[in-house]
């Protein structure tokens, strides 16, 4: 019934009900699960580019502006990195206890364009998802 | 996210609303929403298989808006998904006829009965081919407090032998 199963987490309480069934559904199946999160380092680089008239005039020299983007950019794209691993490695664990096979999946960009592209390029039997992720208010009814 | 992934993919897509509800093995049953679409032929395929392998009964559901006439064809299509159901060897299965809009009444019953997962299609009989996600599938997606299966793929009866 279904041989893929594709799984967006971002470690939320739906987020992670969501790989809960993926696993089960997986197991039962006989399908493969694949784990994804999508970080956004570039968004933040952008967001630091377009805040930089901002800075003190010691730093908005070029070759300083430079430097402290490459620092800023290296910070951001690999504590990003290290947080959607740990996302993922939840999951792996979950999956490895099931003897479900997971594969990983890591993307930087906008979190809905990037599972698009992904949903599309792939050939995908069965998305499972929380309704409502980190970003969800109080009263949201679906993220 | 959710509702830009629905819109944008066409894939079939289980949304997790039901916390306290996760696994396949708890309470309650599948309701699989037919209103004679493809799609929603598709939904109950999915239903099926599923109830199949977690032993769970599945509520074929058809929800008849008295001011449309062609509803009178859900009768028709209620035992097509009962034949269907036999064909595919499915365990409990059962389904009804109930009054009322679609999205509304759908959404009703399904608050009622409480069911493990609702199955339904992505659209409808009267999508018009845009892609658009079907107001009954957006309906429950946003106000069910029960797990929610937007199924993608189609099934002809027809081709089934049913």
């Amino acid at each position: 019934m279904y041989q893929s199963i594709y799984l967006p987490v971002d470690n939320s309480d739906y987020s992670n009900a969501a790989a809960e069934l993926a696993v089960l559904l997986g197991k039962q199946f006989g399908a493969k699960v694949i784990g994804s999160h999508v970080y956004a380092a570039k968004l933040h680089d952008v967001r630091f580019k377009q805040m930089e008239f901002t800075l003190p005039d010691e730093y908005r020299e070029e070759e300083e502006l430079e430097k402290q983007r490459r620092i800023h950019d290296a910070l951001i794209a690999r504590g990003l990195q290290l947080i959607s691993d740990s996302y993922l490695d939840t999951i792996s664990k979950r999956a490895e206890a099931a003897g479900v096979t997971l594969e990983r999946k890591l993307f930087d960009g906008k979190n809905f364009v990037a599972l698009v592209d992904d949903i599309h390029a792939s050939s995908y039997d069965l998305v499972v998802l929380g309704a409502l992720g980190q970003g969800a208010l109080r009263d949201s009814q679906l993220g | 996210m959710v509702e830009r992934l629905l819109r944008r993919t066409t894939v079939d897509t289980l949304v997790v609303r039901d916390l306290a509800n996760v696994a396949p093995t708890g309470a309650g049953g599948i309701v699989a929403c037919l209103d004679g679409s493809a799609r929603s032929y598709g939904a109950l395929a999915q239903a099926l298989d599923l109830s199949r392998a977690y032993g769970k009964h599945v509520q074929i559901v058809a929800a008849r808006d008295p001011g449309r006439p062609e509803d009178a064809l859900l009768d028709r299509h209620l035992e097509v998904a009962l034949a269907v159901a036999a064909r595919r060897g499915a365990g409990s299965v059962d389904g009804t006829v109930i009054d009322g809009y679609a999205p509304v009444a759908l959404n009703e019953y399904v608050a009622r009965s409480k069911p493990w997962l609702v199955a339904v299609g992505r659209d409808g009989i009267d999508a018009v081919g845009d892609g658009e996600i079907g107001s009954t599938a957006e309906r429950l997606v946003r106000e069910s407090t029960h797990n929610v299966l937007v199924a993608a793929r189609q099934l002809n009866p027809v081709e089934e032998g049913a």
